[in-house]
């Protein structure tokens, strides 16, 4: 079992430095905000598990999600074959049920996938998880449907506003108690790529563990 | 200061031979089984929608759905006495269980001739949330067999199971096993008559 070592683990090499990154500063921004811990993992493949196998055991191990909230939640992929799992935590089985959690994987990451739009799928699904578990932080992805006219635009363009505004608050936040120009630090931050992340403490570099979640095999499987 | 030297070492031998532990695994295999007889009420609950989706769509279907809707029946009626199972109670449970997960396979095979209720939302939603039901049950049991194992190991297995033949006298709980009519269904594919 790998060590856990940040929000976005993509030990199959499925999505690129920037959608990475992009989405690891939304699971953070969303989680230091109180909310749900999601983690992203991708596996090479599966060595003869199933999808549902694996999961389970990964999230037995490092229990995502606070210890008496259990609000946890495992979005996996396996890249060989061609299998995804989204696993809810306990604590939100109410709210992400296996039927959204279905919906989610079959109408937002899978048409993604299919298309070749591994980063677009990644974000879009961790989005529409967090939409869901954290409606008062994080609004649903625009669908396909609602997408056509502006499918030109990139990731980084279509949640650029979203970043943009956690970050200013974020920055409000942290100059209230003391820390000057953090935002400034963000914005270089994001646009350095990987290696200016660590430099930033505290704002969202910081470490991530699992706080002994529980899980009980909710969510749904699907495939691309 | 002795007295606390005496509880400090009393606990540390506490500990280690079973007093606490025995109880404990007693509990843990409680907690299993309902969980385990949760998730199979949780199928047994969205059974009749399924039925009456597929109704809509295949009815001359009806061997296939009674069989369904008789051994939904058969299990709800089946009931487990979490607190203190007996071997035949639970044997009976995990038999009528099965067969219910028998009738339910059977009637997934015979849907996969009706492409529009398989394109139908409502049925699709359905089967989502009977898979992830599936998916549930299949977590519970295996984490019902874990702590079957761990008590057994502590009534058998020494230093704790001197405490036990001297104290609670439990005997080794028999493992829970995949009924034999799910197992056949789990090992061979279902065929599919076109």
């Amino acid at each position: 079992m790998p060590r856990l070592t940040g929000p976005v683990m993509d030990n199959g090499s499925m999505f690129s430095a920037t959608a990475e990154q992009n989405t690891e500063s939304l699971i953070r921004s969303v989680y230091s905000q109180g909310g749900a811990q999601v983690q992203v993992f991708s596996v090479a493949d599966l060595s003869g598990l199933t999808i549902e196998q694996a999961s389970i055991q990964v999230m037995d191990n490092w229990k995502i999600g606070g210890k008496d909230t259990d609000r946890g939640v495992l979005l996996m992929f396996a890249k060989k074959e061609r299998k995804m799992r989204i696993e809810v935590g306990q604590g939100l089985e109410g709210d992400l049920t296996d039927l959204t959690s279905k919906r989610i994987i079959d109408q937002v990451i899978t048409p993604n996938f299919k298309a070749n739009n591994f980063d677009q799928g990644l974000l879009d699904g961790v989005t529409a998880i967090l939409a869901i578990t954290d409606p008062k932080l994080v609004s649903a992805p625009v669908t396909r449907k609602s997408q056509h006219k502006r499918r030109k635009t990139s990731a980084v363009g279509r949640y650029f506003d979203l970043i943009f505004i956690g970050l200013f608050f974020l920055s409000f936040f942290f100059r209230g108690r003391g820390g000057r120009g953090m935002f400034l630090g963000y914005l270089l931050g994001s646009s350095m790529g990987r290696g200016g992340r660590g430099g930033f403490g505290g704002g969202g570099g910081g470490g991530w563990s699992g706080g002994g979640g529980g899980f009980s095999g909710g969510g749904a499987s699907g495939g691309w | 200061m002795r007295n606390l030297y005496v509880v400090g070492l009393m606990s540390v031998f506490l500990s280690g031979c079973g007093i606490q532990s025995i109880p404990k695994a007693v509990n843990q295999v409680e907690a299993s089984l309902a969980e385990v007889d949760n998730q199979y009420k949780r199928r047994a609950d969205l059974i009749p929608n399924l039925v009456k989706v597929v109704k809509g769509y295949a009815a001359h279907e009806k061997e296939t759905l009674e069989a369904v809707v008789r051994a939904r029946a058969a299990a709800t009626q089946t009931k487990i006495d979490v607190g203190n199972a007996s071997a035949e109670n639970i044997q009976q449970f995990q038999q009528a269980q099965g067969a219910l997960s028998s009738a339910l396979s059977r009637l997934m095979v015979v849907v996969e001739r009706y492409p529009d209720l398989k394109a139908n939302q409502n049925f699709r939603d359905l089967q989502a949330q009977l898979e992830g039901t599936e998916n549930r049950i299949t977590v519970a049991r295996n984490r019902l067999i874990e702590s079957i194992k761990e008590f057994n190991n502590q009534v058998t297995v020494p230093p704790t199971s001197w405490t036990n033949s001297l104290l609670y006298k439990h005997e080794k709980k028999a493992q829970w096993t995949v009924d034999a009519a799910e197992k056949e269904q789990n090992e061979k594919p279902p065929e599919v008559n076109l």
